[in-house]
């Protein structure tokens, strides 16, 4: 579930400038901001649609991008931890060490 | 493309530079090449084609609305081509605006203007063939095999008996739809039984699951009776899915059986 603010043009947001009315909403679920700005919450009809007012492709390279970048700094994270065998090798030392 | 000719003129028919004229009821047996058949039992006193409503109106005027794009686009004049695109028709009556279903008589048969993915009054629409299948969604919502049933009328009703979770279940299409050239879907419907679920019109990529992360959008209404959703889909490009999903949190709603009966479904153009 996340938070996102509607203004009077049913338009979504990110951050609340203090018009804006609250809204939460799973649609959003693991979408980057980009995305989300491109999306209308519109209740003009008295019920809610979701859908794009920027083009969908546009939207979508966006959070191609976002999800590109966080799977950098994944794979990034990851080459600085220690490999599992050491962590292996250590904690099977510190076993052995308690029969010395 | 011109979306905003303003023609006009009087009467039903066309006149000699036209190449179109516009009737009412009955239905023409042998057309000519683009006629245009309005199901008007009152005279057409005029017509105009406008992409606008017309600020002024006389009792029987047609107004032919215009768009960008159409599926019965035509040249209206015999000489220096101005292109025409329909996307509906009104007949003014009683000093108001009533929707009048219309057709255009091209390549020897008749083509409908507004483009129908399900309508149980019809016999014949252009989706028809292709067809819609029923299927229930996996994941956080329960698998429910329904009772799926095709009414005397030619809606289609699936009932669901939400006993426990979230059971859920819909109806999708079995091709996807380009929805390049469509503003709008509407779909109208009619809810029954002792729950009322949450219904859902979305566009989706083709997938195994009707209810995925990827939705890319939705309308949602909570309601029983009839009821009628509308989705804009002006920014969508490209060819998708569209599903009717309905589903009911056992959790905080009960338990009970609802029904959704389908009766139409259509694509608004640009």
């Amino acid at each position: 579930m996340r938070t996102i603010y509607i203004d009077k043009d049913y338009h979504c947001h990110t951050a609340n400038d203090g018009t804006m009315t609250t809204v939460e909403t799973d649609f959003f679920d693991g979408k980057c901001d980009a995305f989300v700005e491109g999306y209308c919450y519109d209740t003009g009809n008295g019920y809610p649609q979701i859908y794009p007012w920027k083009p969908l492709e546009e939207l979508d390279n966006a959070q191609r991008e976002y999800e590109q970048q966080l799977l950098a700094e994944y794979e990034a994270a990851l080459a600085e931890s220690v490999p599992l065998s050491e962590l292996e090798a250590a904690y099977q030392e510190g076993v052995n060490s308690a029969y010395d | 493309m011109s979306n905003t000719v303003p023609l006009y003129g009087f009467g039903g028919g066309g006149g000699t530079a036209l190449n179109f004229s516009v009737v009412g009821n009955p239905q023409p047996a042998n057309p000519k090449e683009n006629t245009i058949w309005i199901d008007a039992d009152a005279e057409i006193t005029s017509w105009i084609f406008s992409a606008t409503q017309p600020e002024t109106a006389t009792e029987g005027m047609v107004w032919i609305a215009t768009g960008a794009t159409s599926t019965a686009e035509f040249n209206a004049l015999k000489k220096n081509g101005i292109m025409i695109y329909p996307l509906n028709a009104k007949q003014y009556i009683g000093g108001a605006w009533a929707e009048r279903e219309a057709k255009s008589y091209q390549n020897g048969a008749w083509v409908e203007w507004i483009l129908w993915l399900f309508n149980y009054g019809k016999q014949d629409f252009q989706w028809k063939a292709r067809g819609w299948k029923y299927s229930s969604s996996s994941g956080s919502f329960v698998a429910v095999v329904p009772s799926v049933v095709t009414n005397a009328d030619g809606s289609i009703s699936f009932t669901i008996n939400a006993s426990s979770g979230y059971p859920s279940g819909g109806m999708d299409l079995t091709e996807d739809f380009d929805l390049t050239d469509i503003k709008t879907l509407v779909f109208e419907y009619e809810v029954t039984g002792t729950i009322t679920p949450q219904t859902n019109l979305v566009v989706i990529p083709r997938s195994a699951e009707l209810w995925n992360p990827n939705t890319v959008a939705v309308a949602t209404k909570s309601a029983k009776g009839n009821q009628t959703l509308t989705l804009d889909v002006t920014n969508i490009k490209g060819s998708y899915d569209i599903a009717i999903i309905c589903y009911h949190n056992t959790a905080n709603g009960g338990t009970g059986t609802f029904t959704v009966r389908m009766k139409t479904l259509k694509a608004e153009r640009l």
